[in-house]
């Protein structure tokens, strides 16, 4: 009979344990993503790498956090529809988009109904407002590595072939604008529209003025081809890229080479992430493992009562103030505009796998199986 | 005077000659009866000279122009209308509205701020009265009878106000009620001093509306003349019936 | 509430859309995939005349369907020596090309980046910011679409277009030059695309050549035909299934890994169910 108050005592606690938690004011992320369709590996990146974050949360936080996700398709129109019900019917406190086009609808969406948006979005313009972040590495950082790159390996003259998409016109528009005033001559500057898949005129075009390297920008599998035709027209190893070499499904085709990538999550994610839902991130998923967390440690520095929610503003003013913050993609920073600054990295493909250039272990465990 | 005629009028199909050379004239104020075999080029003769097919050569004589090149729209300028054999109706459009595509405004603009004038109704209705119609005027044209079809396909050309008319087989497979409601249509209009060319195998037809018989045999003229003249004509017996 | 309206905008700007190729295609029977094309002109127009020229949305709009008109008056003459199916490939091509010209003509229209910062309308200092106060004026443009549509369907012009659906020679027999009124009714049809466009592009507040695609037009074509053709009432019925049954099926409740699959497969369902049970679509008074 001694024992029953601590039964009594342990009952009660377990018993009221969940109805504390529940008590916990709710924040809730909506994810717009393309969870079906011809994007939807990306989407599905996002949402478990969202998921993946929440799972790994301290337990003691002062609000529960929530994912609602919701599928855009990658359209504009779904993405009206599906930001409208976060907002509006799910009553979210934040969303997430991935891609440029999707970051374009939700950004001014979001700004009018003061809710906060991270974008996983290399324009720029998606960043405007108070209430929109970009968390991803922005194309000038990327090229500011890439043209210091050239200079320090002594690259006089360069040929751009890209893909019209969003984030490589970003790109494109960045390096001709970071060579100004530099020794780096561009010798050709070709757009490919998306759906081609013959290149073999464009790099004869581009090879007749026989430029030092060649930067090449494509999504799997156009990069791939573009690759192969290049070596056929005898084109080998003066080929670099930004980004598109780590979008590749066959990296192996790139051995030997380098090239410029957005910040690369640590090895200790990427293994974690594979072992949980045997397949590897996708482009977006650390970004959005960061984001979760970040938006969560924004929310614990702006509350000061464990009843009640901070408001917007608040949460956003604390997001203005994350410095150095300890990512997976690295030493994180976001600076007036939204942006999340993160570091740009030049990347070397090994068996197949990137690794860092500048740091001498592998990104990604290499060969560990 | 003839209101329709052709001169040295040709039509090959690939080859096929379906007029050869045909001369002949459709006078004003008339009803000719066109007869002849299957395939001796009747039909030819209404689509080339409706301009639904062009000719090879030769010319058509309407209104007094000579024509080496007829569009389907300017018949109607030309003051022709036109029947089909297999009843062109618009399927899909009301009895009504079928009537009044003859009747509304030709030009695109100005028909966009046309809609149904009372004017037009009203001869409509009394158009529509005359074939037992009326009643049926907002059932789909798809809907009616075989019959029907017939009466509506002739009284729509009616409706154009032209003053030569072609018609082709419009008692082909008519009760003997609806034959008689056509006849009294075309000999309405032959009060009214229209021309018609009436293509038709019942000779009895023939002898009772026509005026005049042309015989056409492999797109060439055979004979011509009055109905009783004609139909004991040797060589049109032969043509015709094989004797 | 707000996502009713949300969703109520977007029905207006694709009922529109519907209404427009529903014109063509129920009524003409020209069987037209270019109207993604004269819909991205309207859209492009309005946000680069507000962003960059800073003219109001209105001047913009008509700028952008005079200049769908004139677009449609070329690609109508250029689409009139086709028939059939290859009416149909070649007005494919024509949405393809302005896709292309949109993707590539960066210096005008920014490429695949797309404008952003377009704002909304206004009426002297009455700016269209809330949504409701942006369907108001979304849905008084749905309801003067809807207005031209039902007149042009009951005037001798629609009765002409009927019959040159379905029997151009007889149409020409009575008089009608049906090259004329093929030409006419495109340009119409073009221009309320091109109105539909500028309206998706304040809406947005960002537009970029993505929504221009062919796919599009597939989206249109379905809509129309599931509603029925040849019937503006089939028309809006087609757009408020299509856009507002997949928002529907997001409230079905699956888990979270399966939900948005799911809720695909459930649209196809439903839409073949639909098709099987009536094959001229809802309203349909005419079948392709």
């Amino acid at each position: 009979m001694k024992q029953f108050p601590v039964i009594f005592v342990a009952a009660l606690a377990v018993l009221t344990f969940p109805a504390f938690a529940a008590d916990k004011p709710v924040v809730k992320i909506g994810v717009t993503a393309p969870l079906t369709g011809d994007n939807a590996h990306l989407g599905d990146g996002l949402k478990n790498g969202m998921s993946m974050a929440k799972e790994d949360l301290r337990a003691d936080t002062k609000y529960d956090y929530q994912l609602v996700f919701e599928d855009d398709g990658m359209e504009a129109k779904r993405t009206a529809a599906t930001t409208g019900k976060l907002i509006n019917v799910d009553k979210v406190d934040a969303i997430m988009s991935i891609s440029s086009g999707t970051g374009g609808v939700v950004s001014p969406i979001a700004e009018s109904s003061k809710v906060i948006h991270f974008g996983l979005a290399s324009a720029q313009s998606v960043a405007d407002g108070d209430y929109n972040f970009i968390h991803w590495t922005p194309p000038s950082e990327e090229v500011r590595t890439l043209v210091s790159t050239l200079e320090k390996k002594g690259i006089k003259t360069i040929a751009l072939l890209g893909l019209n998409q969003q984030g490589f016109m970003a790109i494109r528009d960045e390096i001709l604008k970071q060579i100004e005033g530099k020794n780096i001559k561009v010798t050709s500057d070709q757009i490919i529209n998306p759906g081609e898949k013959d290149f073999r005129t464009a790099i004869a075009k581009a090879k007749a003025d026989n430029p030092d390297l060649y930067v090449v920008t494509f999504f799997s599998p156009e990069i791939e081809i573009v690759t192969k035709q290049m070596r056929e027209a005898g084109i080998k190893d003066n080929i670099t890229s930004i980004e598109a070499f780590g979008l590749s499904s066959e990296p192996a085709l790139f051995n030997g080479m380098w090239y410029v990538d957005a910040a690369i999550a640590e090895s200790d994610f990427n293994e974690k992430f594979t072992a949980k839902y045997s397949k590897a991130p996708t482009f977006g998923t650390p970004n959005s493992y960061d984001v979760f967390n970040m938006l969560v440690n924004a929310y614990e520095a702006a509350g000061t009562d464990s009843n009640v929610k901070p408001s917007h503003e608040d949460v956003v003013k604390k997001l203005h103030e994350i410095k150095d913050y300890d990512g997976v993609l690295g030493s994180l920073t976001v600076d007036e505009k939204g942006v999340v600054l993160s570091p740009a990295a030049v990347i070397v493909m090994k068996d197949g796998k990137p690794v860092s250039e500048n740091a001498p272990e592998a990104v990604e465990p290499a060969a560990a199986q | 005077m003839s209101a329709l005629a052709t001169d040295c009028l040709c039509k090959n199909f690939l080859g096929v000659q379906a007029l050869r050379e045909l001369s002949i004239e459709f006078a004003e104020g008339q009803c000719t009866g066109l007869i002849g075999p299957n395939g001796s080029g009747k039909s030819t003769l209404l689509h080339v000279a409706s301009g639904l097919v062009p000719m090879s050569d030769g010319a058509i004589i309407l209104s007094k122009q000579r024509l080496h090149c007829i569009k389907p729209h300017q018949i109607l300028k030309y003051g022709m209308s036109r029947t089909f054999q297999d009843g062109r109706l618009i399927g899909q459009m009301s009895v009504l509205d079928n009537l009044l595509l003859a009747m509304a405004e030709r030009k695109p603009f100005r028909a966009l701020f046309q809609f149904r004038k009372n004017e037009d109704l009203a001869r409509a209705e009394e158009m529509l009265r005359r074939v037992s119609l009326w009643d049926k005027k907002d059932v789909l044209a798809n809907g009616l009878s075989y019959g029907q079809r017939k009466l509506l396909e002739i009284t729509r050309a009616m409706a154009t106000g032209a003053d030569t008319y072609l018609l082709d087989e419009p008692f082909s497979g008519l009760f003997p009620e609806a034959i008689e409601i056509i006849a009294g249509l075309i000999e309405d209009m032959k009060k009214k001093g229209k021309t018609i060319v009436l293509i038709e195998h019942s000779m009895d037809l023939i002898t009772r509306l026509c005026d005049h018989v042309i015989v056409m045999d492999a797109g060439k003229l055979l004979a011509q003349g009055k109905p009783q003249e004609v139909l004991h004509n040797a060589d049109v017996l032969e043509a015709y019936l094989g004797k | 509430m707000d996502y009713l309206i949300n969703l109520s905008i977007l029905f207006s700007i694709y009922g529109i859309l519907a209404i427009s190729l529903n014109l063509l295609i129920g009524y003409t029977g020209l069987v037209s995939l270019a109207q993604a094309a004269f819909y991205g002109i309207g859209a492009y127009a309005a946000a680069l005349l507000m962003t960059k020229a800073h003219m109001g949305f209105f001047p913009a709009m008509l700028c952008g369907m005079g200049l769908s008109a004139c677009a449609a008056l070329v690609i109508g003459m250029v689409l009139s020596k086709f028939r059939g199916d290859y009416y149909m490939i070649a007005s494919a091509g024509c949405t393809m090309i302005v896709y292309n010209v949109l993707m590539s003509w960066r210096e005008v229209t920014n490429g695949a980046i797309g404008i952003f910062g377009v704002p909304r309308p206004a009426i002297g200092d009455f700016v269209f910011t809330s949504n409701l106060a942006f369907l108001g004026l979304a849905a008084a443009f749905l309801v003067l679409v809807m207005l031209a549509a039902h007149l042009i369907a009951s005037s001798s012009f629609g009765r002409v277009l009927k019959t040159i659906r379905e029997d151009e020679d007889v149409a020409r027999i009575f008089g009608y030059r049906p090259l004329h009124y093929k030409m006419l009714i495109f340009v119409i049809s073009a221009m309320m695309a091109s109105m539909a466009g500028s309206l998706f592009a304040v809406y947005l507040m960002f537009i970029d050549p993505s929504t221009f695609k062919l796919v599009e037009n597939v989206f249109l074509l379905a809509i129309i035909i599931l509603g029925g053709l040849a019937d503006n009432r089939g028309a809006l019925l087609g757009t408020l299934i299509l856009i507002g049954l997949p928002e529907l099926l997001r409230f079905t409740g699956f888990p979270t890994e399966i939900a948005a699959q799911m809720q695909k497969v459930i649209y196809g369902l439903l839409l073949i169910v639909l098709m099987f049970l009536r094959p001229q679509g809802i309203l349909g008074k005419f079948r392709i």
